[in-house]
């Protein structure tokens, strides 16, 4: 079967949020929803040597995160109109919004933040892999916009090969949970999954 | 503001409360071999227990973005803990209501009526126990720990055992024994819901990812906890002080205490919605 998915070049990423706005743009979402938002993790801090403060493990690093269109999609589980579901020739999780009844459960249940509530229409609504751009032979829209090329979208199996199996990383949850479809290129900054050293920056912009 | 869910808040408390309170008349009739004219002649207070319940459904309905696709929810009956909640819920709601109205009619036999009063306790149950694990969600460690089932069954036990004093007073048919029993019951049920109170108080400030700390997810935390207990202990106060009096147990006496009883199930419901949060990144 196959199966669609991210790579996530955190290494690049500078924070620049240009994939969120284009897809913001593209898919005319209004202030509240944003398929993908971009995550800035920072902590440390400075340690006192006589008179000066010395850099001691300031870091901050990027993550640019969608739907991850997981193998184990925990708003499928939860959904109980069946509108959230997991197309087969893909492996997309799509929300059928001639079915949703708006009961926002599977927002409850994703541990990544994809599922979006559209107050004005009722319905729930998340990033669909842009399958209309797919149907036209283009790329999702947050991977053509990215100035650094930190993004890439294509089968699961062909990216894990070239760039590996990471999905772990802070402050996403434990990838065991949904075992969600991408890979992440670290930061050297990057912190392992479950670190509270951190803290997240910008929760207002997410 | 605890109550962004209020819609929610209100349905759980008050299905929680008529279930509670169905099952301890039912098991009651049923023990004590209640003819029709008996059961007959608890329509009256059986009708407000219904009506808290439809109320509780009214509410949930008005929880959905989509009211009109309101039917979709049974869509995934069997697959998803939301469907089954919502369809042995209205399954409970449609047996107990038909065994309601034969008892109003006198109609349909005894035998009809106890089949019907047991289905409908056994719907009850499946309904309880399917709105627990609609929150039994791993990705939620704030729902997804002992807490929820436990906090849960102490407001079907605590608020449905008032509710089910309150129909007996109301329907004349209580004595001194029966309310002695019922508040010993009452002050073990409010004693170990406290502890479920605290005890959850307690793991909440443990559970701690990335981004969220989930003591740090309700400002005032600690003053709507304490607003929690001390509403729930002036409602055993109310609902012993005929007892510690020695005089007659009247409704209104029940009511007022089963207002503040609620009210403490409200605020304690509404920690409940409002300490949602996710293993990883925060909900949208």
């Amino acid at each position: 079967m196959k199966q669609l998915g991210f790579y996530i070049d955190s290494s690049k990423c500078t924070g620049c949020k240009t994939c969120q706005l284009a897809c913001k743009d593209y898919r005319d979402l209004d202030v509240k929803r944003s398929y993908r938002r971009i995550y800035e993790y920072t902590g440390g801090g400075f340690v006192q040597d006589g008179d000066t403060w010395i850099q001691n493990d300031v870091f901050a690093y990027y993550l640019s995160i969608a739907c991850n269109h997981c193998t184990h999609p925990a708003c499928v589980q939860a959904c109980p109109s069946g509108a959230m579901h997991k197309r087969d020739d893909n492996g997309l999780v799509l929300v059928d919004e001639d079915i949703c009844i708006g009961c926002q459960h599977c927002a409850n249940a994703c541990p990544y933040g994809a599922p979006q509530f559209d107050k004005t229409r009722g319905i729930m609504t998340k990033c669909d892999g842009c399958i209309q751009r797919l149907s036209e032979g283009k790329q999702p829209m947050c991977v053509e916009s990215c100035p650094l090329r930190a993004l890439e979208f294509g089968d699961m199996s062909e990216l894990r090969e070239k760039y590996g199996l990471t999905a772990d990383v802070a402050p996403l949850p434990p990838s065991s949970q949904t075992l969600p479809n991408i890979v992440i290129k670290l930061n050297k900054n990057s912190k392992p999954t479950g670190d509270t050293t951190g803290f997240l920056v910008n929760p207002k912009e997410v | 503001m605890i109550f962004h869910e209020w819609s929610l808040i209100f349905f759980t408390v008050l299905a929680q409360t008529a279930v509670g309170g169905y099952l301890l008349v039912s098991a009651n009739a049923l023990i004590s071999r209640h003819d029709e004219e008996k059961i007959n002649s608890y329509k009256i207070p059986m009708f407000v227990l219904w009506a808290l319940m439809g109320i509780g459904f009214m509410f949930s309905t008005l929880h959905l973005g989509s009211p009109l696709r309101a039917f979709n929810a049974f869509n995934r009956l069997g697959a998803a803990w939301l469907s089954n909640e919502v369809f042995f819920g209205a399954a409970f709601f449609a047996v107990g209501g038909l065994q309601w109205l034969l008892s109003v009619l006198n109609k349909g036999g005894l035998m009809a009526q106890k089949v019907l009063t047991i289905v409908a306790m056994l719907l009850g149950a499946i309904f309880m126990y399917a709105m627990i694990k609609v929150y039994m969600i791993n990705t939620v460690p704030t729902w997804f720990n002992v807490y929820t089932p436990l906090s849960f069954l102490m407001t079907m036990v605590v608020a449905g055992l008032l509710l089910y004093q309150w129909i007996k007073v109301s329907a004349d048919d209580d004595n001194a024994a029966l309310h002695r029993y019922i508040v010993l019951i009452a002050i073990v049920a409010v004693a170990i819901s406290v502890v479920v109170t605290l005890g959850k108080a307690n793991l909440m400030g443990e559970i701690q990812t990335s981004i969220t700390s989930a003591s740090a997810l309700v400002d005032g935390l600690a003053n709507y906890l304490l607003l929690q207990v001390a509403l729930l202990m002036l409602g055993l106060f109310i609902w012993a002080q005929p007892l510690i009096s020695g005089k007659a147990v009247k409704p209104l006496n029940l009511a007022l205490a089963l207002v503040l009883v609620l009210t403490s199930e409200l605020i304690g419901r509404g920690l409940f919605y409002s300490l949602h949060m996710t293993s990883g990144l925060p909900k949208f």
